[in-house]
Formats: structure tokens, sequence, C-alpha cells
């Protein structure tokens, strides 16, 4: 028994919340369904974890579906990568569900939760199976699963404020373009090579040659990919899709959305184009390069001016996605352990800001700025909470943030390009601004009168306090997560083709 | 309140010094400190001082250059300060220049002698 | 040894326990005894580094046990415990944990054997030690506090700009003797001379140590510039550059000690003064001049830390340190007087104190060297000691024309610090040998010779003597109200003028041209707003036909480039 889940772990991964969610569907109303969801999320998370042990040491777990040979079938392909951001995406799962259950409550209607729980599974199913697939095809059918799903769950923020449906609107149609354009440029890379298993694309590329198709089909997937992670400036569809969700799926959502479509940037960028040819490189630089750092500032600045607490952590989080980026486009090992350490680290940080945002938003009934004055005397914890995740945003030493900050800036001097790494110290000035200026309503001002606000429930300040930990404990103890990181990337850079690498 | 302002310093538990401060223990101090310094430039001569550079040989160098130095600070401080000096409400009301130490902060107590 | 142990961590565990502690008697002995933990953590240990381990490739050190750091270990421990009695009176909760997260800050720091963990207890000294000028609780002590704590996380910020820059050069975060000439060094050459009140870096210290509470001032004058004389004892020994920085430093703030009136201001200037003799000696860099800056470092903790509570208790007492509301105190505060005369006379050098054993090393290391100008500017630096804090200060406060003032005599927490601080002051003037057995360095050094002591004396008495006929004749500046320009003039006078009046200029051509280009141009923060305020373009919520233009634009640009 224990051997045949042991050989099928990649499948079960996937298929165990796939096979949840309608189950779930049935389980009826109330606690049921969600106690159930939140058991399959610690089982689904306890076999991300085998899985990351397994390939921790470097083995790679090739699975083939259905037994099918590659690559004609379809094959799940985990290696210290994937098995990496599998482990955001479940942990972040396991952890957000059991906070959910009070601010569901406050915000959906009993009789929908068990379909909200649904679609919150099939959402997990979806992210899961876009990050282990080894197949381009298979990462477009599970984009598609995560996206309607989560269409569903934004739009279930309705119960609250309507304008959740037209942020799910507009998510779908952005969604739904860059799923198009990703298949577009699958389409174009099956054309000239006759074959959809990642692995085996990388290998006919390079046979291949350059041609025009190529090159069509590397920007269809970049632009594609680029809608899904909220490259600036294919964000607009974002800050309102956080901010109108449900709380406790902006703060799912937020941990895990961007990473997945990061992890498939990745993927396609270093294995599979592998920069064979100048073009790819180029691109890079000359579009992601700036739109990356314009991101870094724009996005902040914006946050400063925000008065929704959810919004602004939204535009916080696209500025965070534009130093993933920027990592990426280093090139280096250096640079890319940073954007993958960060994958982790923004995880951890942003879930647990959004999850803070949650518990305002059920005592206090707002998340609106102006209306939290003195709210650090009423939910200390709470506050407590974001205080500390607000550093790490900034980045500083003893949080994970300054994790990513050093990497990012290290990587940035090692290419001697100064002005970049100075860049990325005064965007992190403008993110002591907008943590401030929650931190100064917090402490600083007077509560409105009249107000009475509790301390969030302990089912949702634990999960809350486990990130925050975990952005502590990582940020003083980064030997784990760098080392993921660091080869991860190092893996990267070895199944590309960069000429300069060292 | 009974006795004199002079009975009641008396009973001051530094009243040793008592008359210190007035011109005639100026004078006094000023004659002690005089005699001291006379001694030991004296004493300067009862033995081979050691030093490290030419200009210690100097007849009790270390009493007139110390005398002469400070002097000469004083004086340049009083110059300087005449282009230094301001009023305290110089930097505007919200400065410590101005406000008075808060009472909180104090245990201000009159003696009871 | 537990892995993560360093003194700071007693500190720090003991700041969090403290609200828990009922006030009164029991927590004055807490505060007294948590400093005496720290010192069991690094006593006796055998010099080496402790609980290093590896962080993102960098070897962190928390204990780095040698003779350097342990001098400076006790000498901050027993201070810590000295300042706990002064502040026994104290009520304040928040003073109290600052004052332990401040002590715990800079143990830690003089533990680091990297220069990662120097980083964060820096940043955790500055932090802490704010709240001690904040807990005078009025809007002039809020801005000092927030100008002092500007500069001294700008020194942090730079000290790891610095460490970064190192790490890049030579791959190791080790702290340990840096040799200046790159871009690294200066920099962290710059941090440190911020903290340690470099000449044009030193303002902070006089704006922001007088600014604070009674207790405050006293914590404050321990620590942070103590820590920074330490860090360049370690990182830059034997750098020359440090000689001139340290003689411009013995020298200049003599003229603003003998100026100014508010007497706490008078000790932050003769405190910077003195610690400009500790850099000429770890410019000097012998072995001698070492052991002279380590232990005037010390010595100084001490008989300035006395000075600083002797006025502190005054400014209890009276309720002002302003030299010209005070004066004949003597009458009624004589115990505080006698304090203060011994630490008038150890900042004067004066045989059988502190400063006789300490400062004297330092000269004598310039001498060795034949460093006729160091020495004869530093002997004037002496001069002018003796002149500002050894006479004046005592002079104005308990002497002097009489202000009036017949203050009760300071509380018994106070005396009983006082008197302790005063008999270290003596023991080790008295006692030099087992004193220069913790210096880092075996040199034998021998203070008390015939012709030292002589001359000594003869200094002392003779500008004693100066002293006294320049307050007969007026040679001396008179103590009035007012206060002293610095250069903290440039950025609270100067600046602001600047800026108000490019403001101003501003707003003037914004008027005049404002019909013509009011529409096309806008300023500074106006169109940051306009294009990132709510309603500003990259925060609207964009109409999905708009959104799809922008990916439709995006995908043609990026086709362009590719086929570039």
């Amino acid at each position: 028994m224990m051997s045949l889940i042991e050989a099928n772990l990649p499948a079960l991964q996937v298929v165990l919340p796939l096979v949840a969610a309608p189950l779930c569907a049935l389980l009826g109303r109330g606690d049921r369904s969600w106690a159930f969801a939140c058991l399959v999320t610690f089982v689904t998370f306890a076999v991300s974890v085998a899985l990351f042990a397994e390939t921790y040491a470097g083995t790679i777990i090739s699975y083939r579906m259905g037994g099918w040979e590659i690559p004609l079938g379809i094959e799940y392909r985990v290696d210290r990568l994937n098995a990496f951001v599998l482990l955001i995406i479940s942990g972040s799962a396991a952890l957000v569900l059991p906070y959910a259950r009070r601010i569901v409550a406050a915000e959906i209607p009993a009789e929908r939760q068990p379909l909200f729980y649904t679609a919150f599974l099939l959402c997990i199913t979806g992210l899961l199976g876009i990050t282990i697939t080894g197949d381009a095809f298979n990462i477009f059918v599970f984009l598609e699963i995560s996206s309607l799903a989560t269409y569903a769950l934004v739009a279930s923020g309705s119960w609250v404020n309507k304008r959740a449906l037209t942020a799910a609107y507009n998510y779908l149609i952005m969604g739904t373009v860059g799923a198009t354009f990703f298949v577009i440029g699958v389409g174009m890379l099956y054309m000239i090579t006759g074959t959809l298993n990642l692995a085996d694309l990388a290998v006919r590329i390079v046979e291949h040659g350059d041609s025009s198709t190529l090159r069509m089909g590397f920007v269809f997937i970049l632009i594609g990919i680029g809608l899904k992670l909220a490259m600036f400036p294919l964000h607009l569809w974002l800050p309102n899709a956080y901010a109108y969700a449900p709380s406790a799926v902006t703060a799912f959502l937020a941990a895990t959305a961007t990473k997945a479509a990061v992890y498939v940037m990745l993927r396609f960028m270093f294995t599979v184009f592998g920069f064979d040819y100048e073009f790819q490189a180029d691109t890079l630089r000359m579009v992601v390069l700036p739109l990356a750092v314009i991101a870094m500032f724009a996005a902040s600045i914006v946050a400063i001016f925000q008065d929704n607490l959810k919004r602004m952590l939204a535009y916080s989080s696209i500025a965070q996605i534009g130093y993933i980026l920027l990592g990426l486009t280093f090139l280096t090992e250096t640079g890319l352990t940073a954007s993958i350490v960060h994958l982790f680290n923004h995880a951890v940080t942003k879930a647990a800001l959004f999850m803070v945002a949650g518990c305002f938003v059920l005592s206090a009934g707002t998340c609106s700025i102006s209306k939290l004055g003195g709210i650090g005397r009423d939910m200390p914890w709470t506050t407590a909470a974001f205080v500390v995740g607000g550093l790490s945003l900034i980045g500083l030493p003893l949080t994970v943030g300054f994790i990513s900050k050093w990497y990012l800036v290290l990587a940035a001097l090692e290419l001697g390009w100064w002005p970049v790494a100075l860049m990325i110290m005064a965007s992190s000035l403008l993110a002591i601004i907008y943590v401030w200026r929650v931190i100064e309503a917090a402490y600083l001002q007077p509560a409105p009168e009249g107000v009475v606000r509790k301390e969030a429930p302990l089912s949702m300040l634990i999960p809350t306090w486990i990130f925050i930990g975990l952005s502590i404990w990582f940020g003083i103890n980064a030997m784990l997560t760098s080392t993921a990181a660091g080869r991860a990337a190092s893996a990267l850079i070895d199944s590309s083709h960069i000429l300069w690498k060292e | 309140m009974t006795g004199s302002p002079e009975t009641q310093s008396k009973s001051m538990p530094g009243s040793i010094l008592l008359g210190i401060d007035t011109a005639r223990g100026g004078r006094i101090v000023t004659w002690c400190l005089l005699l001291i310094c006379a001694g030991l430039a004296a004493a300067g001569f009862t033995g081979h001082l050691h030093g490290y550079f030419e200009i210690e040989e100097l007849p009790a160098f270390y009493g007139w250059f110390g005398f002469l130095v400070a002097i000469g600070l004083g004086i340049a401080a009083k110059i300087i300060g005449i282009f230094l000096k301001r009023k305290e409400d110089y930097y505007g009301a919200g400065s410590t220049n101005l406000e008075e130490h808060p009472a909180s902060d104090l245990g201000m107590e009159a003696s009871d002698a | 040894m537990p892995e993560y142990l360093t003194p700071a961590l007693a500190y720090v565990a003991a700041a969090l326990l403290v609200p828990f502690v009922p006030k009164g008697a029991l927590r004055g002995l807490y505060l007294a005894i948590v400093p005496l933990a720290g010192i069991l953590i690094f006593w006796g240990l055998t010099p080496g580094t402790y609980n290093a381990f590896n962080v993102m490739g960098m070897q962190i050190g928390l204990m780095r046990v040698d003779a350097l750091s342990q001098l400076f270990g006790l000498a901050f421990s027993v201070a810590a415990i000295l300042a706990a009695l002064y502040a026994w009176h104290l009520r304040d909760t928040i003073q109290q944990i600052a004052t332990l997260l401040y002590a715990g800050s800079a143990m830690g720091a003089v533990f680091a054997a990297d220069l990662i963990t120097l980083f964060v207890f820096w940043e955790g000294t500055a932090i802490a030690s704010v709240f001690l000028i904040w807990a005078r609780r009025t809007e002039g002590s809020f801005a000092a506090g927030m100008r002092y704590l500007i500069v001294q996380i700008g020194s942090g910020v730079i000290l790891i700009a610095g460490i970064v820059l190192l790490y890049r050069e030579t791959g190791s975060i080790a702290f340990t003797a840096m040799e200046l000439g790159s871009p690294a060094t200066w920099t962290i050459l710059a941090a440190i001379g911020i903290k340690c009140a470099f000449p044009f870096l030193h303002n902070w210290m006089h704006d922001a140590y007088p600014s604070a509470t009674v207790t405050g001032t006293v914590v404050l004058s321990i620590f942070t510039t103590k820590l920074a004389i330490y860090a360049l004892l370690r990182g830059f020994p034997g750098t020359e550059l440090l000689i001139y920085i340290g003689i411009a430093m013995a020298l200049f703030p003599i003229v603003f000690a003998l100026l100014e009136n508010d007497l706490r201001r008078v000790l932050t200037y003769s405190l910077n003064s003195q610690l400009g003799f500790m850099v000429v000696g770890a410019g000097i860099g012998t072995p001698l001049a070492i052991n002279g800056a380590a232990a005037h470092a010390v010595a100084s903790i001490f008989y300035q830390g006395l000075l600083f509570m002797s006025v502190g208790a005054i400014l209890f007492r009276t309720g002002t340190a302003r030299a010209t509301a005070l004066g004949g105190l003597y009458r009624t505060m004589p115990l505080t007087m006698i304090f203060c005369l011994v630490g008038a006379a150890s900042i004067s050098a004066l045989p059988l104190t502190s400063g006789f054993v300490s400062k004297s090393m330092i000269l004598s290391a310039g001498g060795y060297e034949k460093m006729f100008p160091v020495w004869i500017a530093l002997l004037a630096a002496s001069i002018g000691a003796i002149l500002h804090t050894g006479l004046r200060l005592p002079y104005l406060a308990f002497f002097g024309s009489d202000g009036g003032l017949r203050p009760k005599e300071a509380p018994g927490g106070m005396l009983a610090a006082m008197g302790l601080t005063a008999a270290l002051c003596i023991a080790i003037g008295v006692m030099p040998a087992a004193f220069y057995a913790l210096l880092p360095n075996d040199v034998p050094y021998e203070p008390y010779t015939f012709s030292h002591t002589i001359v000594q004396l003869q200094l002392v008495a003779f500008v004693a003597l100066a002293f006294a006929l320049a307050v007969k004749r007026g040679l001396l500046p008179k103590a009035e109200r007012g206060i002293v320009l610095d250069t903290d003039w440039i950025y609270r006078r100067l600046l602001s003028a600047i800026l108000g009046s490019i403001g101003r200029l501003i707003a003037g051509l914004w008027k005049g041209a404002g019909r013509m280009i009011a529409s096309s141009l806008n300023w500074g923060a106006g169109i940051v707003y306009h294009l990132h305020g709510p309603r500003g373009p990259f925060a609207r919520t964009w109409p999905t036909g708009a959104m799809v233009m922008v990916v439709a634009f995006l995908l043609g640009m990026t086709l362009v480039v590719t086929y570039i």
C-alpha cells in the first residue's frame, strides 16, 4: 500500500484535490464541507512535502500518466524547482483554509459555502497541476481549471460588494486572453517541433533552429504568461480582483496564483527556450527588465495613495512581482536564486498581510485605512502581525524580505549594474511609506467613536501568525530556503544554453 | 522661618564651605592656588623631569604652558562667542532649548534645612 | 553553549519581562541584576569565537571573546548597573525597557564577530535609545529625537552599504582590522564616524543628549559613542587619518564647552573632546596607544557618566541645568558636589584618579612616536578639559554666583550610583595595575613616575590659577541665557531656509507662469498624485477594452523587439 502511494505521489498531488472537489459539493451546507476541504489540503500538503524531500537531493521524478510513453503521453515531472513551488502552493492552501472558516462564514451565505470550497479545491488542483506537469498543453488545461475556479471565487465576493462581479468579469476577459495567447504560442511550438512535452520541446527547438514561427511563439507565450503573473502593465485586472474577492481567497491567490505563473515563465524561458538564440535574452532585457523596474516604482507609488488596504497590498504585490521578474532578467544564478527565494518569501509575507486585512474586515467591517484609526489598541495581535509583515515587505534584516533583496542587490552588483541596485533600494523606501501609513493609522490616530472592535478569533490569528513566524524564521535562518532556491536556480541555468554562464 | 537667613544657612549640610563664593573667599582660594603653584614649580626642580621632547626641559614648562593656553582658550572662546551665540528661541518654539524640563521627569524638592 | 547565546539575548529577554515585574524596589533590583547575568555569559570564557553559524554562506559569529571585547563588555555591564541604580526612583516602564534594549544592543555589538551582527545591534542601539529622548514627552524632545533617529539610522544604512561593498570585494563579512583605500572601507569608516561624532558629523550628540530625560542622558552618554570607539579600535587601528580627525575632535569642542549655558550640553562637548583623545589613540595604533584608547574609553564611561549623573541630579532637584539659574548649590547638595568634583578631577587627569592613568597612556604613545604636533595638541586639549569641565562646570553649578536655589540633596538611588561611580574612578586611579591587566595589549606602563606626577600636578594647578584669575578679570565668556550655533544650524536653519526660498521661488514662478502652462505642467507630488493617485491612470479601474488594448500594444511592441 505504502509503496503504491509512494510510486504515485505525483499523480496524487493533483488527483486528490481534483476528486475531492465534487465530493465537497455533495457534502451539504455548513462546516462539513469546510472540514473536508481542510483535510484534503492537509493531505495534499503532506504529498508536497514528500515530493520536496524526495527531490531535495537532486533526483528528478518523471511520472507517466496512465503509463503512456513519453512524449506521446503526459509526463509529470518533479524537480527541485517545481517541488519548491508545489510546497508553496499546497502549504499556503493548508494554512489559508483553517483561516477561512470564520471569514467565509461572514462573507458568504451558508448554502453557497460548499460550492465555494469546491471552487477553492479546483483552484488548488489547477495551480498544482500547472506546476507539476511536464506537458505544455496540460499546462494550458490546468491554467484554465485554476482560472475558471478563480473567476468563480472572485465573483463570490459579490455577496459583500457587487463590484466583485465586474472585477471577476475583467479578470475573466484578461485571463482568457492570456490563456489564449499561451495556447497560440504552444501551438506554434507544436507546429515546428511536433511535440508538447517540455523536455522534448527543449531538444527539438535546438534541432529545428531559429525561425519566425519560433519567435512568434516565444512572444505569445511571454505575453500570455505575463498576463497571468500580472507583469506591469498587464496587471490591470489584479487590483480589483484582489480587492473585491473574499478575504480568504485574496490571501490564497496572493500567495500562490502569480507564483505558479512565474514558475511557468521560468520553466519556459530557461528549460524550453533556453536562450538558444540571442533574441530571447534581448527581449527579456529590452522589454521585461524596464517593465519590472517601472513596476517596482509605479505600483509602489500607487500603493502609497490607496485607501483600501487590500488594494494597497495588491499594488504592492505588483511591485513585488517586479522584483521577481527583475531577478529573472539578470540571467545569472544569483538573480534566479533571488527570484525563486522571493517566490517563497513574498508568498509568506503577502499571505500574512492579506490575512491581517481579512481580520480587519471581520472585526471592523472595513479595510479602509482611514477608518482603521486606533485599531492597534483594539486588535493588538492582528496589528502587530501587520507591523512585522510590513517590515518584511520593506526588507528589513531578520525578515525574509531582506533575504530576497539581499540576493537581488547582490545579483545586480555581480553584473555591475549599479543603477539597478540603487533602484531596488530606492523602491524599498517607497514600501516604508505605504506600510507606515497603516501603522500610523493603527497606532497614532484616535479610534472612530462608537466603534467596537474585538480581537480576531484564534482560528484566524494562528494561521496569520504562522505565516508571520515563517517570515521571521526564514529571515533569520535562511539556509533551507536559499539552498533550495539556489539549487533550483543552478538546475535552471544548467538546463538552458546561456552562453555566458560561469 | 524663625532665624535670620544666616543662621538658616549655617544648619545646611554644606555649611563648612559657606563663604567660599564671596569675594573674600575667592581671594583666599586664589592665594592658596598661587602658593600651591609656587610649591609645585619648586618641586619640579628637585629631580630631573623626563620628557619626550626638548620643550619639556624648559623650567616649569607644564605650569606656564597650562596657564597661557588656559587664558588663551578663554579669550578665544569669548571672541568666537560673539559670532556663535544666539537667543534661546533661535530654532523656534518647538525646541528643547526653550522649553522647561517637564515636571513629570523631575523630583523637585527644596532643602528642609 | 546554545547556538544563539549572546549577552544581548539576556538583556532582550529581560526587557520583555520588565512589564511583569512590579514597579518599585523589586523592579529596581531586577534592572540592576540583568547586567550581572550579561557578565556571567561572557566572563571567564577562553578567548575565541563562540556561537558561530552559517547564514546564506556568510559566517555569523555572535560571541567573539577576547581582551578587547571583554573589557568593553565589562565596562558596559558595570555602567549599566550603575545607571540602573541611578534610575532607582524612575517609574517609567518605557525608559526601563529602552535602557535594557539599548544596553543589550551595545553588548551584542561589542561581542559581534561579523559585520552583519554588528549592523543589527548597531541599528538596535539607535532604535532603542531614541525612546530615552522621546520619554521626555515634549514637542521639542520629539523633534530632537527624530533628528537623532534619522542620523543614527543613517549611520546604520551607510554601514550596511559598506558591508555589502566589502562582501563584494573580499567575500567575507568578518569584523577585523581594515585598511582604508576601497570605497567599502571608507563607507564603513563614515558610518562609525557618525556614531563616534567626528567633526562635522558630531552635532546629533549635542542636539539630542541634552534633550533626553534626566536618567536618559546618563544612559545615552555611556553606550553609543564608546561603541563607536570600540569599532574603531577593532576595525581601523593604526589608520593615520584618525590622528588628524581625533586632534580636531579633541580641540574644537573646547570653545563650545566654554560658551554653553546648558550644563548637560557642556558635558556633551566635553565628552566629544574626550572621544577625540581615543580616536587619536586608535589612529596612532601602537600597542600602547590602543591600550590607552581602550583604557580612556573605559575610564571616560565612568567619569563622564559621573559628571552627567551629578548634573542630572541637579536638574532632577531644581528643574534646570542652565548655568545662569544655578550656582551656590554646595550649601544643600554637598554630596552631589563631592561626587561631581571627583568626576571633575578625573577628567582633569589629576593623579589618583582614573583620568590620570588612562589619558597619560595616549599622550605617552604620541610621545614615544615623537609626534610633537599630536602631543602638543592633546596637551592643549587636556588643558581645555581641565578648564571647561574640571573647573568651570562645578564652579557654575555649586559655587559661583548664588542662584538662590536651595534644593534638597539628590535621592538615595542617585547618591548611591554617584558614590559607587566616584569610588570606581578613584579605585582605577589608585590601583592602575589591576586595571591595566584588563587591557588588550600586554605593554608595561607606569603612570606614577615622579616627573609625570609632578608635571601633571603643575598643569592642573596652574590652569586652576589661570581660571581663578580669568574669572576675576572677566577673561572667560560669561554664562548667559542663549544657545551656541553648531553645525546643526546647517540643517535646522540653512537647509530649511534654502528649501523655503526655493519653495517660495517656485511658488512665485508657478503663479506667474501658471495661466500659460498650468494645464501642461505639474509639480512634484502633484504629478505623481496625478498619475498614481486613486484617480490616476495607474490606479484607475480600466475598462476591459482598454486593458485588452494595452495587451495588444505590448504584444506588438515585443514582437517588434524580437525581430530587431
